[in-house]
Parts: structure tokens; sequence; C-alpha cells
């Protein structure tokens, strides 16, 4: 059945969508260079980038990004999880990780070798993260460091000073390691900056994804999954900043002349989990129905700045966290820094280390930013983001809000039954009232 | 004697609100071999273990994505059907992810008094692990307090970890006797009692336990057969050790934490009990994830092991999803080949599959006749 599609609302493509993939590019080809320019190059999870930032000319290669890079190379990506599980390793775990030590095993990557870092950094917050990176540094035999972060229960109440300051103790040593470790000196000012830079631009990205509660949503989450990429992955640098700024610019102009990211739009829904990133038309397809998908918890929390709390109403909502320098000031000594570095940890990473939060966080962006329905992933290849799905949707039904569940991988494309994931999402179309409309 | 292990485990229900109604005192539940028993104990509360009841269940998919492990949903399928209603408060001491969300899905849609989570360092050997992990034993010891409405003194810290270290101290005395050859006790006797620990009032544990060891000295040993060891995570299903067993091998050593991970150290007394109980979980045999910097601690330990019960083959065995084994198992392998000793793994769903079970473990033995030869 199909319905003539009336354009409701003017739209226009975005004047940033070329610079967010330009940082991207840019971003890969300083890795692969990293020698050539000097460049002091660490690896571990993307979050732990930021890590290593008190050194002079540091780049990060993060694990997960490149993992969901890779997934787009359907054939290297194939090659290189088949090297993993060649190892004895299980095909359930994260598949990110599995891509990059496959990556790492057979020495390919999309743009020439691997590139081999001088160490590997990381603070663990997904119980995979640490055993991932204590097999990587073995497996390419470069230096490891660990540090984790205590987590609590239940996830709403903030940690104990105690807590904050272990974490911060842990970030001190790992930088008497990494100053050993590399022989180089670690400059605190250098550290600050960047510690204040990428909280900046976390709160950037939480205001463009507030916007994003405009009737209609200024953007559509697959362009949304190349504009986070910068604030979750990218360098931490001046420009990166200047195109959070840009961007926050353009999409609140789109919201005051009512440019919509979909035209027809009449129905939103909401995603959590990450997407399958080797089947992104998945987002299209719904948009055939005049269905706009306006983010989800791991869009906005991974690359956002947000508090979770519990309103008059008592029930879970979230606003924009102020900015850290404005919560604390700036840091001066080295002790301040590492405070910093571990009270940021907490706020942003309970999504992941907990059930309760996630749950919270899905009902609070679907009453915020006004959803029909909900769609959550199934993930077979995230034991992290895996926490408190099923929990999330329960909190939704208990909100009266429709849900569809499916299952994919977000990086493994064998997983993937893309007949079965669009037939769930026709009927789920068709239970919110929806009949596809006439190109 | 020794069947009575297994009979309680068969009745844990039964066993914990018999226990109740005879001491008119309170039962917590708990949520993996990390959480510091000791000071539940010294609260005049029973720990008891949720363990797995290998009972095929529908009611956990709508709370856990069906890519946790077994072991986490069978959990919580029990407490959703309502098998534990006797429990006045759950515990959690933070392990893995998996079993984190069955602990949430419960406190938050089961009935319960009182719940608790409490953090345990992963990094455990980092230098201020101990300090960190005493302020969270302080935390939980006042909570309780507050909880329970009751004080925890210091003699009734001093009596519970006197309680549980001869608990450790018995068991261990009990696996020493596995070093003979042919031992006196099977891998699934020992199993059974250690399961039943994990179930009981340990004062009552320990003089089952006393009775049992004069018992195991008095036998005569078993039948010889190829010497075994299991490694790997959850497997509170004795019925995979005797499987194994009758086909004639002696499993004479494990490393599981429904095993010896469980209670093979004991806490060091020191002034603060405090301190003392935290440095006693930290040093303990780790899980893989109490084993995450650059040096794998855990292989020093379960290579010792296998040498000083002079170990001929492994049985690498892991619920399946199990993230954190998975991580291990591939490198324990191949460490163990590189020490000369074969292994095999065994992939443990809600119930374990008893038909490739004995005939992959058949083809296993025969390979280290083989090798023998
Ligand atoms: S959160 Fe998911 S993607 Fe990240 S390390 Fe954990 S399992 Fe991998
Ligand atoms: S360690 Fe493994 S078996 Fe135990 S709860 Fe976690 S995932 Fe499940």
């Amino acid at each position: 059945m199909v319905q003539e599609a009336k354009k409701l609302y003017k739209t226009k493509p975005l004047d940033c969508w070329g610079w967010a993939k330009e940082l991207r590019s840019k971003h890969y080809e300083r890795i692969m260079h990293a020698k050539e320019l000097g460049l002091v190059l660490s690896s571990g999870s993307a979050h732990s980038r930021v890590l290593g930032a008190g050194l002079e000319n540091h780049i990060h290669f993060g694990g997960e990004p490149y993992g969901a890079t890779l997934a787009q190379f359907p054939e290297l990506a194939t090659e290189c999880v088949e090297a993993t599980e060649a190892r004895g390793y299980a095909r359930d775990l994260c598949a990110y990780m599995r891509l990059y030590w496959g990556s790492a095993t057979i020495n390919k990557t999309p743009w020439g070798p691997f590139p081999k870092p001088e160490f590997v950094i990381q603070s663990q917050i997904c119980d995979s993260h640490s055993k991932w990176h204590q097999n990587s540094s073995e497996l390419m035999g470069v230096p490891f460091y660990t540090t984790e972060i205590p987590q609590f229960y239940p996830a709403m109440r903030p940690p104990d000073k105690y807590q904050v300051d272990y974490a911060a103790a842990q970030f001190a040593d790992m930088v008497d390691w990494i100053e050993k470790t590399t022989k180089r000196k670690w400059n605190d000012q250098l550290f600050a900056d960047a510690l204040l830079r990428l909280n900046r631009i976390h709160v950037l990205w939480a205001r463009i994804c507030e916007l994003n509660q405009a009737v209609p949503a200024p953007l559509d989450i697959k362009s949304m999954f190349a504009l986070y990429w910068p604030s979750t992955s990218g360098d931490i640098n001046e420009e990166t900043e200047r195109f959070y700024v840009t961007l926050l610019d353009e999409v609140r102009d789109r919201v005051k002349s009512g440019i919509a990211a979909l035209a027809t739009e009449r129905s939103r829904v909401l995603h959590e989990n990450q997407p399958p990133w080797y089947a992104l038309w998945f987002f299209r397809e719904m948009e055939k129905y005049g269905c706009i998908c306006i983010g989800g918890g791991y869009l906005f929390f991974l690359g956002g700045s947000w508090e979770l709390y519990t309103d008059e109403q008592g029930k879970p909502a979230m606003r924009i966290e102020k900015t850290i320098e404005e919560r604390l000031g700036r840091p001066n000594t080295r002790e301040e820094c590492m405070h910093m570095l571990s009270v940021l940890h907490f706020g942003r990473y309970r999504m992941i280390t907990s059930s309760d939060a996630k749950r919270a966080a899905a009902v609070a962006i679907a009453r915020g930013w006004k959803v029909n329905g909900a769609i959550l992933m199934n993930n077979r290849g995230c034991e992290g983001l895996s926490l408190g799905i099923a929990e999330a949707r329960v909190g939704l039904i208990n909100e009266g809000i429709p849900t569809m569940a499916y299952e994919a991988n977000m990086a493994d494309r064998r997983e993937w039954d893309e007949a079965q994931v669009r037939d769930r999402l026709e009927a789920f179309m068709e239970s919110l009232g929806l009949k596809k409309l006439e190109p | 004697m020794l069947e009575k292990f297994q009979e309680i485990s068969d009745n844990r229900h039964q066993y914990a609100q018999d226990w109740k109604a005879r001491t008119g005192k309170k039962v917590f539940g708990y949520m993996c071999t990390y959480a510091p028993e000791e000071l539940i104990y010294a609260a005049g509360v029973l720990p008891v273990r949720v363990l797995g009841s290998h009972e095929p269940q529908d009611v956990s998919e709508r709370h856990i994505y069906a890519m946790y492990c077994p072991f986490c949903r069978d959990v919580l399928a029990q407490g959703l059907q309502g098998r534990y209603k006797y429990l006045d408060g759950m515990v959690m001491g933070h392990s893995c992810m998996h079993i984190k969300q069955a602990f949430d899905s419960w406190v938050t849609h089961v009935p319960i008094d009182y719940s608790y989570y409490m953090f345990i360092p992963q990094i455990v050997t980092h230098p201020k692990a101990k300090e960190y992990l005493t302020h969270e034993m302080t935390k939980f010891k006042e909570n309780l307090e507050k909880g329970l409405g009751v004080k925890i003194t210091a003699k009734a810290l001093d009596n519970a970890i006197d309680v549980y270290n001869t608990n450790r101290r018995l068991l261990r005395e009990i696996y020493e006797l596995r070093k003979q050859d042919p031992p006196p006790v099977s891998g699934s006797e020992c199993q059974d009692m250690v399961v039943a620990g994990q179930l009981m009032d340990k004062a009552e544990h320990n003089k089952m336990l006393a009775e049992a060891l004069k018992e195991i000295k008095s036998r005569a040993p078993r039948k010889p057969g190829k010497r075994l060891m299991l490694i790997g995570g959850e497997c509170d299903d004795t019925g995979v050790a005797e499987q194994v067993e009758k086909l004639g091998a002696n499993i004479v050593a494990d490393d599981l934490c429904a095993g010896s991970r469980y209670f093979w150290n004991e806490v060091v007394p020191e002034k603060d009990r405090l301190a003392a109980i935290a440095a006693r979980y930290l040093d303990r045999p780790a899980c893989p994830l109490k084993d995450v910097t650059s040096h794998r601690y855990r292989l020093d330990h379960i290579l010792k092991m296998a040498q000083d019960f002079k170990v001929e083959g492994a049985l690498l065995v892991m619920q399946k999803f199990c993230d954190p084994h998975e991580f291990d198992i591939p490198v324990i392998s191949k460490f163990l080949k590189e020490h000369n000793i074969p292994s095999y793994f065994i992939e443990l769903d809600v119930t374990f599959p008893e038909g490739p079970l004995r005939t992959r473990t058949e083809a296993f033995l025969e390979m280290l006749e083989l090798e023998t030869v």
C-alpha cells in the first residue's frame, strides 16, 4: 500500500556534512603517516584518546571507530574477522575488536599496512576494553597500560569522592608510565587544553542533539552518525571545535527557518544502540514512510555531555551539562587535571556500564524528543551496549511507547538478515499507522 | 556422608528456608563469588549464592538480551519465577556486565527489601586497590548496619573471618588429597562440596567437611585414570565432572568459581578487619576480568596448580556467550600447550549436552592415551 507523499516541510542538504567527512579522512591520513609526520601514535579505545593528550604531537588510533570504518569494506572485513577467529576467538566477542585484531594480524587496513602504535593505553568502561587491549599489546608487541573507573549502582546517584579520587590516582600513575615508556615529557597545560576542549566539543554535540527536539527535526540519524564522529573519535584540535561551533549555528538556522531533514516528516522514532554500519540504508527505509529517526541514547551520550535526572513528575529526564570549566574552573596542576578527567569519565559513561541509566535515558529521550515509537537493536557484536538494551525496551513499553527490536551485529555483516529486518521494519511502520509514500 | 552435599544443593531452597525458620534470622542472595560474604555473615545474615537451575525458561528474555550468558539469564529467571521469595536481600560484588544485568533486573522487578551493589576493582594488582576496596567494604558495612538495624562488631567480624577461613582450610585439605595418584575423591564429589558451601551456613558446612575429610582419608583410592583439570567460567553443574569421570578419568584440580577460585586463599588477619577482607578478595585466584594488565598472573596460578596436581590434560569449560572467558580460553589453551598440557573446550548452555560431551571427552582421553604411548 502506498500513499501520496505530501511534502510538509522544506529541506536542504547540510553544509557541514562534507566537512565532517573531511575531518575523518584527515585523521586517518595522519595516523597512516604518523611516523613521517613525527607524531607519537598510541592506540586503545576511542574514548582513551584524551589519555595521551599531554604528549606533544600525539595522535590516537581508536579501536572502535576503526572497526566501524572497516565494517564498510566487506572483503577486507571478512578477512579480518576470520583471521581473529582462526586464533581461537569466539564470534560473539566485540565485533570492532575482532576487526581490529584481525587487521593487525594480517597487517592490512583499507589504506595500507596496519599502523603499529608505540604503546596502548586504555580506561576500562565496558568489560571488553582492557581485555581487548591486553591482547592487542601482546599481538603487536607494544607496551600496555590500563586504568579503570569504578562502577556504581544505581547509576543516577553521583560517585563518591573516594571513587573519583581512585580513578584520578590511576590516571596520574598512567601519566608516569607514559613518560617512562615513551621517554617524552608530559605537558600538563597541553593536557588541560585538550581536556577542556574535548568537553566543550561534547557540550556542543549535546546542544546539536537537543535541537533535534524540534518538529520537524533538522537532522536525521544517518547524517548524525557522520556528524558525531569527530566528537567521539576525531582529533581533539581547534578545527574539530570550530566544526561543531559552525554545525551548531547551521542546525540552529535550520530550526529557525523550519528546514527539515525529511520533508515528509509525520512520525518520529528513536534508535537505541549502534547502527549496522554496513546497512545504514535502514534509516532511509523508514523515511519512505514519512518517519524520521531523531537519534537515541547511544548517539547522544557517546559524543555528548548530559546529565540524567528525575524530574518533578518523577520521570527520567536529561539536560545538557555545563562545561567542566564552568563547573570546576581551569585545572592548573596535574592533580587537578587528573581529578577533572576522572569526573568527566564518571559522568559520561554511565550509559555503557548501567542498565538503569540506559532505561532512564531511553524514556527521557522518548519524552523530550517527542517520539511515536522506538527501534532497538539487539547487537550481537557488543556486550557493552547490550547491557540494559532489553530493560530500555521494558521502560519504553511501560511509558506506552511502541517498540520494535531487531537483531544485527554493528560491524560483522555475516550476521545481517536483510529480509527479516525489512519485514520487521515494514510491520512496525504499519503498526504506527504509516504507509509507504509515493516517491 | 558425601552424598549429603549434593542433597543440600538439590534442596537449596528448603535448606535456606529451614535455616531461616530455625534461627529466626535473615537470608540474602548474592551474585558472583566476589560478594564479600564475611560481612553479610557478620551481620547475622545467611548469604546464599544464586546458582543455575539448569532448567529451560522463557521469562528472562524480556529483561536480558539473549546473547548474554545463559547463566545470568537462568539466575534472573529464578527470581522472576518467585523461587527466591524467602530472600530478604540481594548483594552483588562486581565481576562482569552480564551478571550485573541480572542484578539490575532482579532488584528492579523482583520485590526485595534490601539490595546492594559493590564494585570490586578489576585491576586487582594496582597499589591503591586495597585501600579502595577497603573503602567499598566500609560503605557496605555501614549500609548493612543501616538497612538491617544492627551493629557489625569487631567480634562478629572476627568470628565470620574465622568460620570462613576454617571453611577454606578444610576444602583445601580435601583438595590436597587429590594430589595422590589415584586420588581418593572424585572431582564431582569435590565440586558438590564447594557448591553446597555456597548455599549453606559455613559453620554447618564446616562440620560436614570435617566428617567428609575423615571419610575420604579412610577410603581406598579411585581407579587410576587420566588426571584432568577443569578450567574456566561458571560451571556449577557437577554433572559435567561426573560425566567425564564416568569415562575413566579423574578430575584432580580445577580453576572454577564454583570450585577452587571460591576458597583457595584465606583472609590474612590484620588489625583493620575490613582491609584484611579486602586483601583476600583482591588476592584470590582471579577470574578473567580481574586479570587485565600486561602481566597475566592468572596463567601463573593455573600452571602452578596443574603442576602441583600432576595434571595430564585440561577441560576448558565456559558458558555460551560468556565474554570474559571467551577472552582467556584461547590464551590458556595456547599457554597449556606450550607447557605440554593438552586441552579441549566444552561450551555449556543452561543444560550441558551430555551426548557430545561424552563423545568428545572419549576422543580427548584417547588422544591423551596415545600421547602417553
Ligand atoms: S562497548 Fe561494545 S564496542 Fe565498545 S568495547 Fe564494549 S563490546 Fe566493544
Ligand atoms: S563471568 Fe561469564 S558465566 Fe559468569 S556471569 Fe559473566 S558472562 Fe556469565
